[in-house]
């Protein structure tokens, strides 16, 4: 059960996975939303078991701990709210309120990490020199040789390292400096001599825009177009002070937590058509 | 046609008041494939570089290069880029980017070509190269020798006219570099696109070269087709330069042809071989017994005598992780103080590991490893222990003492600014400065000309002479050869027959050095150039 298998939305766009992402993240650090919330962390902690396995549990076990000091801690300094349950030897209020916004907090907490875990496996250091060419050639040459240099000079530090067992940290580093510098002047020849700087680049694309790719993006612009609508008539909000309060009209009333959860839940759903559609592919081999 | 021509080629660095290359004339015709050799420091790299516009050092540059039979600069730059390729000698520092897919599309990217006239290209490349189960890596991962092909591929999708090709095997091992001239020879013979390349070792290109050119102080001393070229090399006595089969032809009073390969030269050294044994049998047959006789017992009663032993392995095993496998095991042998040893073995079959292991960067998770002294380690690249600006800032006394004509030549000079061979031999320096008991070295006579190789063996038997040991890892069985005391293979793990070289390489079959091969039912005892101008 525990195998790793490997994320499907890998295969969408870079720059589909990136628009979604970040919209997802931009919901949750605006919209106060404890529907948003949860539906984030179940499905990035699906996603998360689907690629770590047994890790992504171990992983959820220890932010717990961190996740828990919010619901403690919240209540020690925020002493709003209408429902008191108790006092302090101090005389401040503990309220039933406070311990909701601790747990709202820890929840937000756990969907980010796990948002972030999914992110970034999906994207790779490939897919960001993709993403960036689509946009600037030159950028993502950048972030290429980035990527590039990062891997070769912590494999030379370690070589470095090895061979100066006896000397301090800030001389291998000069060392590693001095070897970096005088390597890059090979690598500018190198480049000069394949025609660098001759004439516009261009990028050699991976990736195409296909229809799931089109119609996660359309759904995202749909989505949001949505939720500024309702932000700005104020349809839906949610206040945990003075008293947990869900502030909606009649038609946002189950539209809007329905329309939440669907859309953090896309990668999830994807996962697992592609899943069933896998295994009937298979069956007719 | 003539793709290439250059007339009084001179050119000189800034603030050197000598010329780099002086009046070099050459031509080469379309399908051409050009032998560039000559002793290290020669000028081969600055010639190679004048061809190439865009990374033509600063200097003073006088005579004409014509390309096409037009002035070489009156080109476009990205006529240039595309039609000449160059390639550099270290794999790594040449690759851009991260991923090897992209490092195939760098050049063309840089020309602003179409995404499907792109992909084509990768396509018929990497299929070409053998490299589509790479695409996907990063660059960092691959081999000395997969970088290297890369390179060449990634210049390739720009299909050149002209290729230069700068050593680029100095830096490889046996195994990669073999791999590499064939694939150069399958891009001449099936695309026909035209090679100059230079490098040491020619001899596996003398089948396929069409022209030869070898460098001196800058100037060319000798030209031609193969055979005429390094016979002229004998006329200027420059018999360095020459390869084994010519010097060997030289030697035996030039009867005949110049052998050509292995079998020739086999039976070139077959019918000397008999004449020669035909007079000492008659003659002294008792001498040759007895001088023989009375210099093994000689190494057999040093070996006895109280040499203390300063590495010690006993069932020693290694590896890197928890979950990996056994990258050395069942390790069990003595190296006496004053010894130099040799490993020898394939790639990656654990020679660096077991320095390592000596060295003391790795622990044996079973077994005992036991060294006495302090000792030191020198890496595949020199550079990583280059920790000044200036030669002279790196050597003391002692270092000097051995090494006095290098010195004097180098000290101003920046390390990064010698070649490889001449880093190779700083790194050795350095290193002996530390007057460590044990030094290890990791192929150390990388990317050397046969007269550094020899001045390092000279350094290494000064350094033993003062009960120093030495423990080599090297592919190069002829350095091995005349260095070592006693020689090992790394196979499975295990070290096998560390015995002295003359019955390593008796009892091998094909990890031999070239002479103990063409020697083999003539002598078993030979494994040397030197040995058969010395045994007559």
């Amino acid at each position: 059960m525990w195998n790793n298998k490997a994320l499907h939305i890998c295969n969408l766009h870079p720059l589909t996975i990136f628009l979604y992402y970040m919209l997802l993240f931009g919901l949750l650090v605006f919209m106060g939303n404890p529907y948003l919330y949860f539906s984030v962390f179940i499905s990035s902690f699906i996603l998360s078991i689907y690629f770590e396995g047994i890790d992504a549990i171990n992983y959820l076990k220890k932010l717990s701990v961190i996740a828990l000091l919010f619901v403690i801690i919240n209540p020690l300094f925020s002493h709003e709210g209408m429902t008191i349950i108790n006092y302090f030897p101090n005389g401040n209020a503990f309220t039933l309120e406070s311990i909701y916004f601790g747990l709202g907090m820890a929840v937000l907490f756990l969907a980010t990490m796990f948002m972030f875990k999914v992110f970034s496996n999906s994207m790779n250091p490939d897919r960001w020199v993709e993403l960036f060419g689509n946009i600037s050639p030159d950028f993502s040459l950048m972030i290429s040789m980035i990527f590039r240099f990062i891997n070769r000079f912590k494999d030379t530090y370690k070589k470095i390292k090895l061979v100066n067992k006896d000397k301090s940290v800030f001389s291998c580093f000069s060392m590693l400096i001095s070897y970096a510098l005088e390597s890059s002047i090979d690598t500018a020849d190198s480049m000069a001599a394949r025609g660098y700087s001759l004439t516009k680049r261009s990028h050699l694309k991976r990736h195409k825009l296909r229809l799931m790719d089109i119609a996660v993006i359309l759904i995202s612009i749909a989505f949001l177009g949505i939720l500024i609508y309702c932000n700005k008539m104020n349809y839906f909000n949610f206040y945990y002070y003075p008293k947990l309060t869900l502030i909606c009209n009649d038609i946002t009333k189950y539209l809007l937590p329905i329309l939440y959860i669907f859309y953090s839940m896309i990668p999830l759903i994807y996962q697992i058509t592609e899943d069933i559609k896998w295994k009937f592919l298979r069956s007719i081999i | 046609m003539e793709i290439l021509k250059v007339d009084n080629l001179t050119f000189s660095y800034p603030n050197k008041d000598y010329k780099a290359i002086k009046d070099i004339n050459l031509s080469v015709d379309e399908g051409d494939f050009v032998i560039l050799s000559g002793y290290s420091g020669s000028g081969k790299t600055t010639l190679l570089k004048c061809l190439k516009p865009e990374i033509r050092p600063t200097g003073g540059i006088d005579g004409n290069i014509s390309y096409n039979n037009e002035p070489l600069d009156d080109y476009e730059p990205k006529t240039i880029a595309k039609d000449i390729g160059y390639l550099f000698q270290e794999p790594s520092s040449q690759i851009v980017t991260d991923k090897v897919i992209n490092e195939l599309a760098f050049s063309m990217e840089n020309l602003g070509f179409k995404q499907d006239l792109m992909e084509r290209r990768i396509a018929e490349l990497s299929s070409y190269f053998g490299l589509e189960a790479l695409l996907d890596k990063n660059t960092s991962e691959l081999s000395g020798g997969q970088m290297q092909m890369l390179n060449l591929a990634s210049i390739l999708t720009l299909s050149p006219k002209l290729l230069l090709l700068d050593e680029p095997t100095a830096m490889l091992d046996p195994v990669a570099s073999e791999s590499f001239i064939n694939m150069v020879k399958r891009i001449n013979k099936e695309l026909g696109i035209t090679i100059v390349y230079s490098t040491h070792e020619y001899s596996r290109l003398l089948d396929i070269a069409d022209k030869m050119l070898f460098l001196k102080n800058g100037e060319v001393i000798s030209k031609g087709d193969c055979y005429s070229a390094l016979k002229c090399l004998i006329e200027t006595d420059n018999l360095d330069l020459a390869n084994a089969n010519l010097r060997i032809w030289n030697y035996y009073n030039q009867k005949g042809d110049v052998p050509k390969s292995l079998l020739e030269l086999r039976g070139l050294l077959k019918e000397e071989y008999k004449i020669v044994s035909k007079e000492t049998v008659e003659e002294s047959s008792k001498t040759d017994t007895v001088t023989k006789d009375s210099s093994k017992p000689e190494t057999t009663t040093k070996e006895n005598s109280k040499l203390k032993s300063v590495i010690k392995l006993k069932n020693a095993y290694f590896r890197y992780n928890k979950n990996s496998n056994d990258i050395l095991k069942e390790m069990t042998f003595n190296v006496n103080e004053s010894e130099v040893i040799s490993i020898v073995g394939a790639n990656g079959s654990g020679k660096s590991t077991l320095l390592g292991l000596i060295n003391g960067s790795y622990k044996a998770y079973s077994g005992k490893v036991k060294i006495l002294g302090e000792s030191k380690l020198m890496p595949q690249l020199p550079e990583l222990i280059f920790t000044k600006d200036k030669v002279k800032d790196m050597l003391s006394d002692y270092a000097i003492s051995l090494a006095p004509d290098f010195y004097d030549k180098y000290k101003d000079e920046h390390p990064y600014d010698l070649s490889g061979g001449e880093k190779g031999l700083l790194a050795f320096l350095i290193l002996v400065d530390s007057k460590a008991d044990i030094l290890l070295l990791d192929e150390p006579s990388k990317g050397m000309d046969k007269g550094q190789k020899q001045l390092l063996i000279d350094y290494i038997a000064a350094y033993k002479a003062d009960n120093k040991t030495v423990v080599i890892a090297t592919h190069d069985l002829n350095f091995a050869a005349k260095v070592s005391d006693k020689i090992a293979m790394i196979f499975d793990k295990r070290l096998i027959g560390l015995t002295n070289p003359k019955d390593f390489y008796k009892s091998n079959i094909y990890y031999k050095t070239y002479i103990s091969r063409a020697m083999t039912d003539i002598d078993d005892d030979i494994y040397l150039e030197e040995q058969i101008y010395a045994s007559k």
